[in-house]
Parts: C-alpha cells; sequence; structure tokens
C-alpha cells in the first residue's frame, strides 16, 4: 500500500513537472510600449485670488498650450479640444465657513461670482451636464493657435443682510437679501454668501481634453 | 438579418460602449481657483449707559436732551417714538492684507435726525461735521492683522425751535441710524503708495421705532 501511495505521488509530481516543461518549450518576448504625453499643459494648478472686500472686483489669466510632445508628434493630429468644469474644493485644513457634504468639508462655491473668457470670448453661465458643470470650451491647434487664456474676473459677493452704500436712511428697500445680487450687467448674478464677515470660497476647476483633431494636408 | 450581420451589429456595439468612456478621459487638469473673503470694517450699536451719556455731557460738552436711556428700553433696535435715546456705536477697522495699510481714513453719514461725537478711539483723530457727519477718522496705518476702534456717541436730536422742538424720530417705523455706510480709504505699501478705497455698506444699524402709548 505505501509503494503504492508513493508510485501515485511520484506519478502526479512527474504530471506537473511534465506540464510546465511543455509550457515553457518556447518563447517569444514582444514588447509592447507605448508613450504616454500629456496634449496640453496649463501654466499653474494654484490660482488665488487673495483677500477680497465684498463687491470688489479681481481679475486674473492662465494659459493653456499644446504640449511641445504634441507639436513634435509628426502633426498626426493638429487639434484639441477641451472642456472645462467646475468642481466642488475639498478643505485643505480648516476653512472659514465651510459647506459640509457626506461629514466632509468643502470650500463655499466660487464659480457663482467669476465669469471666464477664453482668449477673449465670453463663456456662458455654468451649466449641468452628464459630466460635471460645464464652465466653457476651447480649443487649440498646431501650429496657428498654440495657446489660449483663460480670464478670470471674480466679483467678491456682498453678505445678505448688508445695505448698499447709496441706500437712503429711511428706505430699506436696498437692504441685500437673498437672489436680488447682481451688480454688473453680465454674467455675475447670483445668490449671496452667508452673512458672516468672513469666508473662504473655491472650486476646483477640471480642464479636460475632450477630443483630437486629425491633420489634413 | 444574418449571423454575421448580428456578430458585427453586437461588436460594433461593445466597441461603442468602450470607446465613449476612453474618448471622455483623455486627459484632465485641476486649477485650484479660490479667493479669501471678509470686510476690513465692522459697525455695531448698543444702547448707551447712563455714565457714557453723563460723561459725554459734562467732560465732552455734548448736548444730548437726556441723562439716560428710559427703563422700559433694553434693546438698542426697538425704542419709543418721541423720545431721547443715545447709542454708542463702534467703528472697528482691521487690516485682513499682507500689507500695512496706510493713511487709513473712514468717513460715514448717519441719520438726520440724529447727533454723533466721540466718546473715545483708539487711534488717530477723528473730524465730525454736526450734526451727524464722520467728515474723517485718520486711523494712521494699519499693520497686517492690526485693529483700531472709533466709539461715537449717537443720539435722537430734538429738532425745531429750542422752547418747542420735535424729539426725534416722531414717527413709528423702521429706520436705519447710518446713512451710506462706511466709506474707507488707504494707501498699499508699494514703493509708490496707491491710493485705495472701499466702499462699505453694511450691515446697516436698523432699528424699528414703536409708539410707546401703543407697544411696550
Amino acid at each position: 500500500m505505501k509503494k503504492l501511495f508513493f508510485s501515485v505521488i511520484l506519478a502526479l509530481v512527474l504530471i506537473v513537472s511534465g506540464l510546465t516543461a511543455v509550457a515553457a518549450y518556447e518563447g517569444h518576448v514582444v514588447d509592447v510600449k507605448a508613450h504616454v504625453e500629456n496634449a496640453i499643459a496649463v501654466n499653474t494648478n494654484d490660482f488665488d485670488f487673495g483677500t477680497a472686500f465684498p463687491q470688489q472686483l479681481r481679475e486674473g489669466d492662465i494659459y493653456v498650450g499644446v504640449t511641445e510632445s504634441f507639436t513634435a508628434q509628426n502633426l498626426v493630429y493638429s487639434t484639441v479640444t477641451y472642456k472645462l468644469y467646475w468642481e466642488p474644493k475639498p478643505a485643505e485644513g480648516e476653512i472659514c465657513n465651510p459647506v459640509v457634504i457626506d461629514n466632509a468639508d468643502y470650500y463655499q462655491n466660487i464659480y457663482p461670482y467669476v465669469a471666464l473668457k477664453i482668449d477673449g470670448t465670453d463663456q456662458a453661465a455654468p451649466f449641468t451636464t452628464v459630466f460635471g458643470l460645464q464652465a466653457g470650451s476651447g480649443d487649440l491647434s498646431s501650429p496657428d493657435d498654440e495657446c489660449d487664456t483663460i480670464h478670470f474676473k471674480f466679483l467678491a459677493p456682498v453678505f445678505e443682510g448688508f445695505v448698499y452704500p447709496s441706500t437712503d436712511p429711511g428706505d430699506i428697500s436696498g437692504v441685500i437679501s437673498a437672489n436680488n445680487y447682481c451688480l454688473e450687467p453680465e454674467t455675475i448674478c447670483g445668490t449671496y454668501a452667508v452673512m458672516v464677515p468672513h469666508i473662504d470660497l473655491g472650486n476646483n476647476l477640471i480642464i479636460q481634453v475632450t477630443g483630437f483633431g486629425l491633420h489634413v494636408n | 438579418m444574418t449571423k454575421g450581420q448580428l456578430i458585427f451589429a453586437i461588436l460594433a456595439l461593445i466597441l461603442m460602449v468602450t470607446m465613449v468612456p476612453a474618448v471622455l478621459a483623455f486627459e484632465g487638469h485641476t486649477v485650484d481657483v479660490t479667493a479669501q473673503e471678509t470686510i476690513p470694517a465692522t459697525k455695531v450699536a448698543r444702547l448707551a449707559t447712563a455714565d457714557e451719556i453723563s460723561y459725554a455731557k459734562t467732560t465732552l460738552g455734548v448736548d444730548i436732551p437726556t441723562s439716560g436711556n428710559p427703563v422700559g428700553v433694553t434693546q438698542w433696535d426697538y425704542v419709543p417714538s418721541n423720545t431721547c435715546i443715545a447709542w454708542v456705536v463702534t467703528i472697528g477697522l482691521m487690516n485682513p492684507l499682507d500689507y500695512q495699510m496706510n493713511g487709513v481714513t473712514v468717513a460715514d453719514q448717519f441719520n438726520e435726525h440724529l447727533g454723533i461725537a466721540v466718546l473715545d478711539v483708539s487711534q488717530g483723530t477723528v473730524n465730525i461735521t454736526p450734526p451727524y457727519q464722520l467728515s474723517g477718522w485718520y486711523a494712521g496705518n494699519l499693520a497686517p492683522g492690526d485693529n483700531a476702534c472709533l466709539n461715537l456717541i449717537v443720539w435722537t436730536r430734538c429738532e425745531g425751535s429750542e422752547l418747542d422742538c420735535q424729539q426725534q424720530f416722531t414717527t413709528p417705523g423702521v429706520y436705519n441710524l447710518n446713512y451710506s455706510g462706511i466709506n474707507m480709504t488707504w494707501y498699499d505699501g508699494q514703493p509708490v503708495p496707491v491710493l485705495q478705497s472701499y466702499l462699505y455698506g453694511g450691515p446697516p444699524l436698523t432699528i424699528t421705532v414703536y409708539d410707546p402709548l401703543v407697544a411696550p
């Protein structure tokens, strides 16, 4: 019985090792590689308007351009289209008057008070799409339009309950209430921040490449 | 439809489903867009104490037609008509910027039925154009994070002739103690100073004036 047992074990070992040997009779290696490069580059990943007072206007630019890798790819593709999306910005450390979503702190939205222009073209007010809150769109092409300027115009919101400076003392109709804040005939109209003397505002602006155009000779 | 066409259609469908997410996820860049909003000035009111009224009358020589607020008046923003009421309005300044504010000046205008006078000031000099205009608080310089404070005594005036004046406010209603909000100017800390200004609209110091013969 013992002899039979050892025979079975031996047979099993032979089969297993044999299989391995068969599987390794011959091998060919094919290197599958790809060199992944970004098509566009953004000159910054941080844009801070700094300390602003209610009704103060702050402006600034960031730049989006095609990368050297893109221009050096023998122009298989010559255009890049991109879209801008606003996303909630998680708080980093302690911030003033955060919005709490699922037990996490987020900045109060800044986008209702920001108007965007891409290369001088006004972008429509943000609108909801299945991919997020779209804030604008643009395209770049090589070699004619390799850089876009995204211009930010931030009008610091007034605080609810405050009074317009020109309000007559006997007339409190100018007291600012929700949803009547629109100081400029532009896209910057919106509701208020909360009635507090200090607030941190923020959002992530996502610049998403959405397509490439083929080079046409 | 033949079997071949069916397989082709299914393959095309699978290809579409897998390609759509791929196309939408080419590449993304994130830019953090932030701002810190604050106000460089605050204005709050409270009822003046009898000691403060006495100090204003005797030491500062201010002609306030009362020696103290009525006993039943306990809320600064809910006061009887035809009664002299005195408040202390505190204007607070702070520098939230990262540079020194130089030559800070504050102007403000109160309701025309009020009188104002300086009770005390933490720094600088104050000009008042009687009876109700703070024409200039020259607060000097404010380093980043520094504060300054001005306390004004504010009262309802008796308007008309000395013998037959009408104690304001004569009509019940809702009024603002301040007229136009704070107008604050300063110079920045650049090598060549640039005038900065800020018109501060609120919050309003709103009071409700009731008829003492009707309301408590």
